[in-house]
Parts: C-alpha cells; structure tokens; sequence
C-alpha cells in the first residue's frame, strides 16, 4: 500500500512544514499586496499559472501509468518547489549574487546564469530528496523521482512566474493592472522546451535511481549528481546571455532545445526502466495475465500511443474491451508491486481472465 | 545503463537511518540558504563610496556643462546650459535647473550623479541608495514604485546598460507647499570597470499644482517626468574616456 509523506512520525514532515509555512506567509502577503492594486487581473494571472500546472500533472499522471505516486506526496514535493524552495531561492539567490558580483558582474549578463542554477536546483531537489526517503516504500523506479522532479519544479516555476507578475503589476503601481500578463504569457510558452519542472525532473531522476538501483554507491553518486549537475548546467544556459538577441521573438524558445532533448533521452531510459518493473511484476503474476509481449504497449508512451492510434480502427466493442484489458493489466501489475493484499491481486488478476 | 541494475520489488523499507540523516542535511541546506548566505553577504563590503566632491570640469561642448563621476572610466552627464550648481551649503552636490516663471509645474528640478563603486549589482545600489532615502530626511520620504526589473538600455555613446529605477515623493516639513517628485536611475554601464552609478532627479513642485490636477493630468505629469528623465539617460550620459 501507499506510504503517505504526512504523517505524525515523519521528521522530514515538520522540516518541510516549517518552510511551507514560512515561503506561504510571505507569498500570502505578497499576493494580498498584489489583490489590493487590480483584483482581477491578478486571478487572470494565477489563472494562467494554473492552466500550465493543470497541464503538467496531466501530462506526468498520464506519463506515469504503472506506479502512480499518491496525491498527497505529489501535492508535498508541488508545495515544496513553490512555497519553501521559492521562498528560501529569494534570499540564496540574492546573497549569493552579492557575493560573487565583484567576479561575476551583473553587467556581463551571466550572473544569474550561475546564481539561480546553484541556489534553486539544490533548494528544488531537497523536496524530493525528503519524499524519496520518507516515502522510500513507494519508491519503486526511476520515473518516481522524475515524477517529484517536476512537481517541485512545477511548484516553483508557477511561483516564479506569479512573482515576475507581481513585481511587474507593482512597478506600474496600478496605472497597467494587466502589466506582467505578458511576461507571464511568454514564461508560460517558453516553460513548453525548458523550464524548472524539466530541470528537476532530470534531477529527481538521479535520486531516484540512487535509492532504487542495486549499484554500487559510487555508480548511484556519480549518476545523482551527474544528472544534478546537467539540470545546473541546462538552467545555466537557459539563463545565460547566449542566443539572447532572439529575446521576443518565438524562436528564443529553441533555447531550451538542449533541455528539451535531455530530458527526452531520461524519459526514453526511464521508459525502459519502468518496462523492466513491469516485467519484474508480471513474472509474479499467473501465467497469462501480463504477457511479455504486452509490457511495451502498457508503460512506454510512444507504444501507448501507437496502441491508442491502433485502436481506433477497431470496432467499438472491441476498442472497449481492449482498454478495459489494459487497465485492469495496469491494476493487476500495481497490486503486485505496491503488496496489496492477497485477494486485491486476486480480483484484479480475475478481472484480467474476464476482459481477456 | 544495464537494466539489471533495477531494483526489484518489493521495495525496500521505510524506516532507514537515511530519514533523520537526509532531513537533517536538508533542514541544514535550507538554514544556510535562509540565514547563512545573506550573513556572509553582508561581510561583504558593498557599502558605497558615495563621493561629493565638487562638480567636475567641463569635457562638453562650450555650451554644455557636464556632471562626472568614476575614477578610471569617466561617466559623464552632459547638461545644458541652463544646469546651474547648486547650492555649495548641501551635504550633497548638485545641478540645478532654473525653470522660466510661466512653468508652474514645476519649481526647480535637481539633480545629482554619484558613483557607487564598488557596488556591482543594480539591486545592491538600488537598496543602497534607497537606505539613505536618496540623500533626503527619511522623515518625509516615501517611495512610489519600487522596481526590481532590471531594464536594458543603451547610452548615446553605444555603451549598454542595465537599469533599474524608482519613483518616490519627498515632503519637507519646513516647505508644506512643496513637493518633491524624484526619480533615482540607478545605472551598470557594460563597461570594463563596472560600478554602478546613480542618477537622480527631482521636481520641486507646488502642492497646490498637484492637487488641481485631475487623474489623468497626474498621470501625464508624470509620465512626462518619466519620459524626460529617460532622455536624460538615454541621451545625456556618455562615457567620456578612461
């Protein structure tokens, strides 16, 4: 069964509680600030953030087929990214700019290219880094991490973005209540190639694979901050003055190519992952339940999609009876992995022999 | 990657010792965030070496004064003829303009430069500056529009710059027919011995004038100031020479 990360015996609940609470009180304040210049506009605002956020989870619920992670521990690493790992970034972020501006200016364009990937890459992977270990029942693969990867950076990305809003509204002092919406617009876009929820997702990806492989230490911290260290150096470029002549322009999005393309290749590797699960899992069911040759189609996306494209050549009936099989396969699997209860994998694995 | 490296369920057990050991980690990383690096920021010696010292001479045309700050790479803001030093008794120097009698909006228009090197950051001059309340009596100084954007702008002389600024009202209690409307540029001139620069500009206005302005007109009086003290920057400050 799932491990919920709130409960009473959780020390790493309190840590993150503490600095919940506090980045909420100060985005409260800000946003009450905020409601006070243009009520409206600063709902469009949130509005937007959370249409980007809606369609994140539904990507990562969908992407994540075989384990879904529980709502609350995927709601811990969302808060933790937007109110503690946001709230802590603002004052990391400006110290450490102070203390490397005589080195790095501001003026030369490239000091928040090595502030922010230092300060928030931490911050944002610390979420996760409490959820794997208090969780660590319900970790089962790499796709978790990536999973609470990109909450947390989803979190802090929909915080971010609400703030540039913000400072905006506040520097047009309500003489341009929609000041900001089109920055807010434009991070919206641009989040699509690159974005913290994709940095933090390649790093959760390395914590992930550090609690669950069977590797050596030295392997499972060289792959953990390796992959810490690409998401670093993918934000760093993002940040960078690089290509920044294309700002404004649509095309300053294929800045985030190199990050678009990493993550592709941690999801195709994760993918794999998650079919090795699956086939670990379906070797514990009775014979016929989950064939080999089945395990593709049900965890890899592009298979998925293909399986969805194939069936809507069939008739209806069948289109229903397939997608019936499928889910209860799904079911069956997750029963074995998560160790429900024996007759739970017995109704599930019945349910298989009915649509099959 | 060998796929044999997956681990196999069921999954391992909650209760590790990793729990209290990664909790501990995290809580302390958080701390050093919260509290640690803002304390060894603030060793750090940003404090400004604010210098008032008398007006600089005049590298400009013979028509045109000029207001200089930096020791190596001089920062020049060419005035017209009108600027006027002002007052020798203030603690601060600066440029005075002398409107004509038929502009009532405004009295005078003030305006100071300063370096504050070795300030490196905008952000860093901003608060700066901003904690000495622009060189006013904090009393009656308020700030109008903080802004933390930077913006990107390009002096006359092709040197960029990064900018940020702010608006803010002073009321002198001694002048209660008076307010000053000032605005503070503060300037990161991309240049190779980068610090940054404060520019300010200040309105003595009538309150009288103020308050017989509809929203609209306000609105313009300001923007005007906005627009004026942009040209100022824009094309009015150049690097001199090294």
């Amino acid at each position: 069964m799932h491990e919920s990360f709130f409960r009473r015996n959780n020390v790493a609940m309190w840590v993150w509680g503490v600095f919940c609470l506090l980045g909420a009180v100060e985005l409260g304040q800000y946003i009450a600030s905020a409601i006070s210049i243009s009520q409206g506009f600063v709902f469009a605002a949130i509005s937007i953030s959370l249409f980007l956020a809606i369609s994140v989870v539904w990507l990562l619920r969908w992407l994540d087929v075989l384990d879904q992670e529980p709502i609350g521990n995927i709601v811990a690493t969302l808060l933790w990214g937007g109110l503690a790992a946001c709230f802590v970034a603002g004052y990391a972020n400006y110290s450490l700019a102070i203390l490397i501006g005589s080195i790095v200016t501001e003026s030369s364009g490239w000091q928040s290219a090595v502030v922010a990937p230092i300060t928030e890459e931490t911050l944002k992977v610390l979420g996760v880094a409490l959820v794997i270990v208090a969780c660590r029942k319900d970790i089962h693969g790499v796709m978790d991490g990536v999973i609470y990867g990109a909450m947390a950076g989803l979190g802090f990305e929909v915080v971010e973005n609400i703030g540039y809003y913000l400072n905006a509204l506040f520097a047009a002092e309500g003489a341009s209540a929609s000041a900001g919406l089109d920055l807010l617009a434009e991070r919206t876009y641009y989040a699509i190639a690159s974005s913290h929820m994709a940095f933090t997702a390649i790093a959760g990806a390395g914590l992930a694979y550090a609690a669950t492989a069977v590797a050596s230490p030295a392997r499972k911290i060289f792959v953990a901050a390796g992959l810490l260290l690409t998401a670093g150096l993918l934000h760093a470029f993002w940040n960078s003055p690089l290509f920044g002549e294309l700002y404004g322009s649509p095309l300053f999005i294929l800045r985030g190519a190199p990050a678009a393309l990493v993550l592709l290749v941690v999801l195709v590797w994760v993918s794999k992952h998650e079919a090795t699960l699956a086939l670990s899992a379906a070797k514990l069911l009775p014979k016929g339940t989950v064939l080999n040759e089945e395990v593709p189609a049900l965890v890899d996306p592009l298979r998925r999609i293909a399986a969805a494209i194939r069936r809507l050549r069939l008739p209806a009936q069948e289109r229903k009876r397939q997608i019936q099989l499928r889910n209860a396969q799904l079911a069956a699997l997750r029963a074995v992995m998560l160790g429900y209860e024996k007759k739970v994998v017995d109704a599930r694995i019945k349910s298989v022999r009915v649509y099959r | 990657m060998n796929m044999s490296d997956i681990h196999a369920m069921p999954a391992q057990e909650t209760k590790s010792r990793a729990l209290p050991v990664v909790t501990a980690v995290v809580a302390l990383i958080m701390c050093f965030g919260l509290f640690g690096l803002p304390y060894l920021a603030s060793s750090v010696d940003t404090s400004s070496s604010i210098n008032p010292a008398s007006l600089a001479g005049d590298p400009g045309t013979p028509d045109e004064r000029a207001e200089c700050q930096r020791i190596t790479e001089t920062l020049c803001i060419l005035l017209e003829s009108n600027w006027v030093p002002g007052s020798s008794d203030s603690s601060f120097q600066y440029w005075q303009y002398a409107f004509a009698s038929s502009e009532s909006s405004a009295q005078r228009a003030l305006l100071y430069i300063y370096d504050l090197a070795p300030v490196v950051s905008t952000t860093a001059g901003l608060e700066r500056w901003l904690e000495q309340c622009a060189g006013y009596d904090c009393e009656g100084f308020e700030i109008a529009t903080p802004n933390e954007k930077v913006e990107e702008l390009q002096l006359i002389d092709g040197t960029p710059v990064q900018a940020r600024y702010v608006t803010y009202f002073f009321e002198d209690p001694t002048k209660a027919d008076i307010v000053t409307v000032g605005q503070s540029f503060v300037l990161l001139p991309a240049t190779s011995n980068s610090a940054v620069l404060i520019v300010d500009l200040a309105l003595d206005t009538p309150l009288a004038y103020l308050n017989s302005l509809s929203e609209t007109e306000l609105q313009t009086f300001y923007s005007d100031i906005d627009s004026y003290f942009r040209l100022l920057v824009t094309q009015r400050i150049q690097v001199i020479g090294s």
